[in-house]
């Protein structure tokens, strides 16, 4: 029988406009007053009864969802068109037609056990059926909506493009401005810095402008490249299967006084694809062997809410709704019990912990933005070290 | 020649494929990966002048050579 899950919250942006919003699904409707009294009797309506609906006055319904990942990874997660003056035209429907428009929203199911079902790893990137997590619903939209290649997209919505600077996005206004700050204070002329998980080598070269000699190794050959093209002099790069057992047998014993890595763990936690993901240890064994005693660990990740959380609210004073902890499905970041631990196990000590917050001029560029992340810190640093037996 | 015939042919020398059936499932072989897809869908809409609907980009209508055949075949109506 058609129901509204529990998983529905309405919201009113301005009189007879109403949002229905899944928050698991973040697929989203706009509805009038209508199509809101219709989906207060809904489950009791007969089909002559839903035929009968609008006959007097049809219900208006606005499509204000959008898969918003593809504006880059830090746009408004919550995917829908907020400011009513930039909604699509109303289209008026017939009782027939406003049901299935709320269940191709999933503000309607038909079935609750087929719906509850769907949360599930899709199978391919060509698996419609199963929602799938963060990383298969984008690449499934940038594959098959888009036609485009996930890894070109992916470096294109981070940086410029020349690559040297980050988008003027809260890539720059957190992770960069951190890092920059950060970088000033902890690295030094002659320090020898192994970057993991380099990708184009931002940051390798970032590091490399302070002075150290910085390897950064990436097993992506096309991200290498540019990093080779782009390299600061004292920045050398390096393809590397990072994460295999011996991936690091070119370099020796505790040869490095840093070893950074920044948004790479996550993918130990995380799949995109239906298959166990790579043993974190194997990788933690490697980085332990060419530290120096004295050498530090630094780990910056998405911070454990990172897209799990609508930016719902008021634009200057944001809440959200977490979905989803422990038990993931969405699943975008491993929690921090599930970080800390695999940390510990290698022998590695926390001795810092930073939550990342934007640069306050970034108020100005994306006033939501700029409050959300404020509350919920998109990014962390931990500082490591190795306590060796 | 037929959609079936061209379609096979495109695939047996773009992936290097000596035996391919029209019933081979190009997923499970690993003959094609996603970004294949993308290859074979710019190749059926630049051979055929036609635009599949992203809809249409599904497992069941890619799968084999007899399935994109019969895609095509429906998209050219």
């Amino acid at each position: 029988m058609d129901r509204v899950p529990n998983d529905i919250i309405f919201s009113l942006e301005a009189p007879g406009h109403w949002v229905a919003y899944n928050v698991f699904t973040r697929t989203s409707l706009g509805i009038d007053d209508i199509a809101m009294n219709f989906i207060g009797v809904i489950g009791i309506l007969s089909k002559e009864d839903i035929r009968q609906f609008c006959n007097e006055k049809k219900a208006r319904i606005w499509e204000i969802g959008y898969f918003s990942n593809c504006d880059g990874l830090l746009a408004d997660p919550t995917r829908r068109l907020r400011d009513i003056n930039q909604w699509p035209k109303a289209v008026e429907v017939d009782g027939e037609q406003l049901l299935r428009a709320l269940k191709e929203n999933w503000i309607v199911i038909e079935d609750e056990e087929d719906y509850r079902k769907r949360f599930a790893l899709k199978q391919s990137l060509l698996d419609r059926n199963n929602f799938g997590n963060f990383h298969q619903q984008l690449g499934q939209e940038l594959l098959l909506e888009r036609r485009k290649v996930s890894g070109e997209w992916w470096v294109k919505q981070k940086f410029s493009d020349d690559f040297k600077s980050l988008g003027n996005t809260l890539y720059s206004a957190i992770q960069g401005r951190f890092l920059k700050e950060f970088f000033s204070q902890k690295v030094k002329p002659g320090l020898k810095i192994l970057d993991v998980g380099c990708g184009i080598g931002f940051y390798s070269n970032m590091m490399a402008q302070s002075g150290a000699d910085v390897l950064g190794v990436d097993p992506n050959e096309t991200y290498i490249g540019i990093a080779q093209r782009t390299a600061d002099h004292k920045a050398n790069f390096k393809v590397c299967d990072v994460g295999k057992s011996g991936a690091f047998d070119f370099i020796e014993d505790k040869s490095f006084d840093i070893v950074f890595m920044s948004d790479a763990l996550l993918f130990y936690f995380v799949s995109p694809v239906p298959e166990p993901v790579w043993d974190i240890q194997i990788l933690f064994n490697e980085i332990k062997r060419v530290l120096k005693p004295t050498g530090c660990f630094y780990s910056v990740e998405p911070h454990y809410t990172f897209w799990l959380a609508p930016w719902l609210g008021d634009i200057e004073h944001p809440f959200t709704i977490l979905t989803e902890y422990l038990e993931r499905k969405y699943l975008v970041t491993p929690a921090y019990s599930q970080l800390i631990k695999a940390f510990a196990k290698a022998g590695f000590a926390i001795t810092n912990m930073e939550e990342m917050l934007p640069d306050d001029n970034f108020k100005k560029v994306d006033t939501r933005a700029y409050h959300f992340a404020k509350q919920f810190p998109l990014w962390h640093l931990f500082e490591l070290k190795y306590f060796r037996e | 020649m037929g959609y079936k015939e061209e379609i096979s042919g495109y695939i047996r020398k773009k992936y290097n494929v000596d035996n391919l059936q029209d019933d081979t499932s190009l997923f499970a072989s690993g003959i094609i990966d996603s970004f294949g897809i993308l290859e074979l869908v710019a190749y059926l809409e630049q051979k055929y002048s036609l635009r599949l609907e992203s809809k249409d980009l599904i497992k069941e209508n890619l799968e084999t050579v007899i399935a994109i055949s019969r895609l095509v075949g429906a998209n050219k109506q």
